[in-house]
């Protein structure tokens, strides 16, 4: 009789020839002393190349992963065995592989060789078919005549329909009467092999209702029969869009209302107010001091309630005006509008002695009447509310990421921060007109420029310290 | 130069706001303007003026015609128009004096050939100021033609 532990190898053998698994029996160099057939099939290898090779050389050096390479070393080492250890790697010839592994050291005892057992378990179709099973879009298989060949269950929850009545009829029987030549034309580019990343259509539920889903179709490679899609059900999705389309419209539309109603308001107020306004500076002229004081009196508060309302008319049809008659954008040297703005405003930069420095101002599209508007009113502004010391302005420019930032700083007032959101509304002001002039629109006005450019304007301050206020203009091209 | 000591000043207004109309009348007085002012109030009855028909057969060539755009009837849009087709009328001079700004009624009031376009002011001041110009710029600064 033999020695027992000699037919240790043999067993091996045979055991590995029994498996259905993909086996390999490796010596303790890791060198491949077996391997059965299916692991041939599996991995696409002879025995010629196979047998012999350390596992590390099968196919110069690709075949074995690093993972695995890591669990070889450490079961000759330290451990006995390995159980169900998930590895994927790229496996030539088949490609990406994710398997199951599991490893065992079989010590022959008395310094006989050590064997290892790996048996490699391809669930790469296992777990694409839990992906399949599970997912929440829709996977199907289907013929370029029209008929789906498989549908995952998803398919089967939203339309509400069997996976058999899916198959059993060609899939434009679902599809909405009105999207069938839309996707008929989409299945016939894909069976010419032309890839298509999004198309949409509608599916009829059992229910009669219809789901609107966004489809993933890449054409059938060269060898591929069938066309495998994914959809994304996007019927929600879609009617939140709708919504969001509805009140931006509406939103539009109340906007356009109010601004119509501003406009409207102010114009044809103009009329009366024509009227009161003449009349009562003809009795100013006429009867002033031929009437007694009161009589007087009386006729001033008129004429100058008649004229402030005009001033309010007037600001109030300026501020429907940015938008109602705003003029084209146009690229042009934003110094050439500052300039613009300071000729208007020399006689109080003269008066007030002031300092103005700037820095180089960018070429941007803009409304060019508007950005003088608004420099005019910013510097005027800053002239405006002045403190004890000379004004000293500075109007500086530096660019934020997508836009350009142009800030004037004063060392004026300055603005309690309480008052920041309050200044840039209609009509607010926060002195008395006795202590400055003015209606409040300027910054309103400024605000609704800045806006209208798609740009932000906000202000710092600290009082009787100075201001800045600073408004971004887009500007996609960073070079100019 | 027209003798203008002597001789009036034959103004049209044609303007529908019984209010815009007093007021012009009074900036005329109060820029001391030597006129007499006829004042209609839609473009139909400023055609018939102009043309001497019906009521108006007796009246006299007006030197200038201070026109409003927005006239019940006949706007003034096509009362100018009219005007400047008509080989009788069409060296009036018109000068529209209207509320409008728009850019659209200046644009086709100079397109009719309108002599010129003023926005009427809101103040009165203002507007007494405007009439006296008009006044100085058509009868002491250019040359019309002679009346035929």
């Amino acid at each position: 009789m033999s020695n027992p532990h000699e037919l240790v190898p043999f067993d091996t053998d045979i055991l590995v020839d029994t498996l259905h698994e993909p086996v390999l029996a490796l010596d303790a160099q890791l060198r491949v002393r077996k391997a059965n057939g299916a692991f041939y099939r599996a991995f696409q290898l002879t025995p010629d190349e196979t047998v012999g090779q350390r596992i590390h050389d099968l196919c110069d050096r690709q075949w074995c992963s690093p993972a695995l390479q890591r669990i070889l070393e450490d079961i000759l080492a330290h451990r006995t065995d390995y159980q169900a250890v998930e590895i994927e790697h790229d496996f030539p010839r088949i490609g990406r592989k994710t398997v199951i592994l599991n490893a065992r050291r079989l010590s022959s005892g008395n310094n006989l060789t050590d064997h290892v057992i790996l048996a490699l378990e391809d669930i790469t179709e296992r777990r694409r078919s839990r992906h399949f099973a599970f997912s929440h879009d829709l996977f199907c298989v289907a013929t370029l005549d029209g008929y789906f060949v498989d549908v995952n269950p998803a398919f089967e929850r939203v339309l509400g329909y069997t996976r058999a009545d899916l198959l059993a009829k060609p899939f434009y029987e679902f599809i909405h009467p009105d999207d069938r030549d839309k996707t008929a034309m989409v299945v016939s580019q894909l069976g010419r092999g032309n890839d298509l990343a999004h198309f949409q259509n509608r599916y009829r539920c059992k229910d009669g209702t219809y789901r609107s889903f966004d489809w993933t179709c890449p054409a059938p490679q060269a060898d591929e029969r069938y066309l495998y899609s994914a959809a994304r059900d996007i019927t929600e999705l879609l009617e939140v869009e709708k919504d969001r389309k509805r009140l931006h419209s509406e939103l539009a539309r109340s906007n356009a209302d109010l601004e119509q109603f501003a406009y409207v308001a102010s114009h044809d107020l103009q009329e009366p107010l024509r009227a009161v306004s003449g009349c009562v500076q003809i009795i100013q002229r006429r009867f002033l001091g031929q009437l007694d004081a009161n009589a007087d009196e009386l006729i001033c508060h008129t004429v100058e309630g008649a004229t402030r309302m005009q001033t309010l008319i007037n600001d109030l049809l300026e501020y429907s005006r940015v938008s109602r008659r705003g003029g084209e954008f146009k690229k042009i040297d934003l110094s050439s509008a500052l300039d613009e703005a300071l000729k208007s405003l020399e006689t109080s930069l003269r008066e007030t002695k002031a300092v103005l420095t700037r820095d180089p101002l960018p070429r941007i599209a803009v409304d060019r009447g508007q950005m003088i508007r608004l420099f005019q009113n910013l510097l005027g502004n800053a002239l405006k509310f002045h403190g004890p010391a000379r004004p000293t302005i500075h109007v500086g420019a530096h660019r934020e990421g997508e836009a350009w930032c142009i800030s004037i700083r004063d060392n004026g007032i300055g603005i309690a921060s309480e008052y920041f959101d309050r200044i840039f509304a209609l009509f607010q002001r926060l002195h008395t007109r006795k202590e400055y002039p003015g209606t409040g629109i300027g910054l309103a006005i400024c605000k609704k420029i800045v806006e209208r450019h798609g740009g932000r304007i906000f202000v710092e301050s600290e009082p009787d310290v100075g201001t800045t206020f600073s408004f971004t203009i887009p500007d996609t091209e960073p070079g100019s | 130069m027209r003798d203008k000591f002597h001789k009036p000043i034959e103004i049209l207004l044609v303007e529908d706001s019984p209010t815009d109309a007093l007021l012009a009348k009074e900036a005329l007085i109060v820029s001391k303007i030597n006129n007499t002012l006829h004042i209609v109030t839609d473009g139909v009855e400023a055609l018939s003026y102009l043309r001497r028909q019906g009521d108006y057969h007796n009246t006299p060539r007006p030197d200038l015609i201070l026109l409003d755009l927005n006239l019940p009837k006949k706007d003034g849009r096509e009362v100018l128009a009219e005007i400047k087709n008509d080989e009788q009328l069409k060296r009036i001079p018109v000068v529209v004096l209207t509320t409008s700004e728009e850019q659209k009624d200046v644009f086709e009031s100079y397109g009719h050939h309108a002599n010129c376009y003023i926005v009427k002011p809101v103040d009165f001041e203002k507007f007494a100021r405007v009439i006296k110009e008009i006044e100085g710029f058509w009868f002491s600064i250019v040359t019309l033609p002679q009346e035929c």
